[in-house]
C-alpha cells in the first residue's frame, strides 16, 4: 500500500464517523503535490498549489512572531462563521505534509477544526505502526537517457 | 519536489519560470495553457495584483503523456518578478526541479536581468542547490522588439554556465515549448529512482 491508498482508506473511514460531510479534506506534500482529496469538484493540483502556498507564506510570516522558547506547532485558519479553510501540518518520519479542509454551511466551524485535529491525531498514531523506513534507497537515475522522440511524444498535446 | 510513485507509476516535477519583472514569465505560462488541449487541460491559477502583475505565483499543472510506463505531471510555477517580492520567490523555489530563466532581451533591461539572475543564484544557494547543477534553461525573450541586445551579448552576460538557451517571443509562442521541452527533458534525466517511492508495506 502506498501513501495515496493508505490516506484514501484512512480518511474514508474516519470522515464518515465524524460527520464531516460538508467538508472537503485533502492531504498534500508540503510542496503541494496532492496525495488525497475527497472533494472531486475541486481540482486537487490547484488546491495543492494554493494550500501549500498559503501554508508556506503563513509559516514564513510566523517567523516574525517573537518565539517563546517552546516548540510550537502552528495551524492555519481562514474562515467566517460558517465557511472556511483550515490547514494542519504533520510529519511522518522525515517527510512533511499538510492536512487541509475546506468547509461550508457549518453551524460550528470550531467543531470542524477540532474534528480535523482529532482525525490527524488518530492518523499519526495509526500510521506509525505501518510506515516503514521512507529514506530514499535508490540512488540510480530513473532514466539513463531520453530521446528527443520520446519528448516529442509526451508534448504531442500541443495544439496548432 | 520530484515525486516518483512506483505504485501508481506517476512522476510529479516542479518547474519554475524565473526572471525580471515584465519579462514574460506569465505570458509563457498563458501560451502553454492556450495550447494544451483536451484531457491535459487544467486550470491556470494566477494570484495577481489589481493591475495584473503577479503577486505570489501563477500555477499550471500540466499532465503529459507516459514515458516508459510512467505518467508524467509537471507543475509549472512563475515567480513574481518585481524586486520587492523576494520573500515570495524564495518560497516558490522550494523543491524546484527545473528552472526556465526568462530574460528580457531589451538593452535597457540587462541590469534587471543580471539582478534577477544574481538573486536566483543566491536563493538557490540558500536552499542547498547549486545553480551549476540544477536543470536550467535560458530563454532570451522579446526578440521581436527593435532595441534588443544581441544573443551573443545575452549569452556572455547571463549564461556563463553555458545552459541551453532559446530565442523567444512568448507573446506569439516562439521558443516557449522549445524551452519547456528542454528543461523537462533535463529534469526527467535528473530524476533519482527511489525518491519517496513506496513507503508503506
Amino acid at each position: 500500500m502506498n501513501w495515496e491508498e493508505y490516506f484514501k482508506k484512512f480518511f474514508g473511514k474516519e470522515t464518515g464517523k465524524l460527520g464531516l460531510k460538508s467538508c472537503g479534506l485533502f492531504v498534500f506534500r508540503e510542496d503541494g503535490i496532492p496525495l488525497y482529496g475527497n472533494y472531486e469538484k475541486l481540482d486537487k493540483n490547484s488546491m495543492g498549489a494554493l494550500m501549500a502556498g498559503s501554508w508556506q507564506a503563513a509559516r514564513a510570516l510566523s517567523n516574525f512572531i517573537p518565539k517563546n522558547g517552546k516548540d510550537e506547532i502552528f495551524r492555519f485558519s481562514f474562515d467566517t462563521s460558517d465557511r472556511g479553510i483550515y490547514i494542519l501540518p504533520f510529519s511522518i518520519k522525515k517527510s512533511s505534509f499538510i492536512f487541509g479542509g475546506i468547509f461550508h454551511s457549518e453551524i460550528n466551524p470550531g467543531q470542524v477544526k477540532s474534528r480535523m485535529r482529532q482525525i490527524l491525531e488518530k492518523l499519526l498514531v495509526e500510521i506509525d505502526t505501518v510506515v516503514e523506513d521512507i529514506t530514499p534507497k535508490r540512488e540510480k537515475l530513473l532514466f539513463n537517457d531520453i530521446s528527443d522522440r520520446e519528448m516529442d511524444k509526451i508534448f504531442s498535446f500541443e495544439r496548432d | 519536489m520530484s515525486f516518483v510513485n512506483y505504485h501508481t507509476k506517476e512522476i510529479n516535477c516542479k518547474i519554475v519560470y524565473y526572471g525580471p519583472g515584465l519579462g514574460g514569465k506569465t505570458t509563457n505560462l498563458q501560451y502553454v495553457y492556450q495550447k494544451v488541449s483536451g484531457d491535459q487541460k487544467s486550470q491556470i491559477i494566477s494570484l495577481n495584483t489589481e493591475n495584473e502583475r503577479t503577486l505570489f505565483f501563477d500555477f499550471l499543472p500540466l499532465d503529459l503523456g507516459e514515458i516508459r510506463g510512467f505518467r508524467t505531471r509537471f507543475h509549472l510555477y512563475t515567480v513574481p518578478g518585481q524586486v520587492f517580492y523576494e520573500a515570495s520567490r524564495k518560497l516558490i523555489l522550494r523543491g524546484v526541479d527545473g528552472i526556465i530563466f526568462v530574460a528580457d532581451s531589451q538593452v535597457e533591461k540587462m541590469e534587471a536581468n543580471l539582478e534577477s539572475l544574481s538573486g536566483l543564484e543566491k536563493n538557490l544557494s540558500e536552499q542547498g542547490y547549486d545553480i551549476k547543477t540544477i536543470p536550467l534553461v535560458m530563454q532570451w525573450n522579446k526578440r521581436d522588439l527593435p532595441n534588443t541586445s544581441s544573443e551573443e551579448e545575452l549569452q556572455k552576460q547571463l549564461n556563463k554556465w553555458n545552459f541551453p538557451a532559446y530565442s523567444a517571443v512568448a507573446r506569439t509562442g516562439q521558443g516557449v515549448f522549445e524551452s519547456l521541452k528542454m528543461v523537462s527533458k533535463m529534469v526527467l534525466m535528473n530524476l533519482r529512482g527511489g525518491l519517496s517511492a513506496n513507503p508503506l508495506t
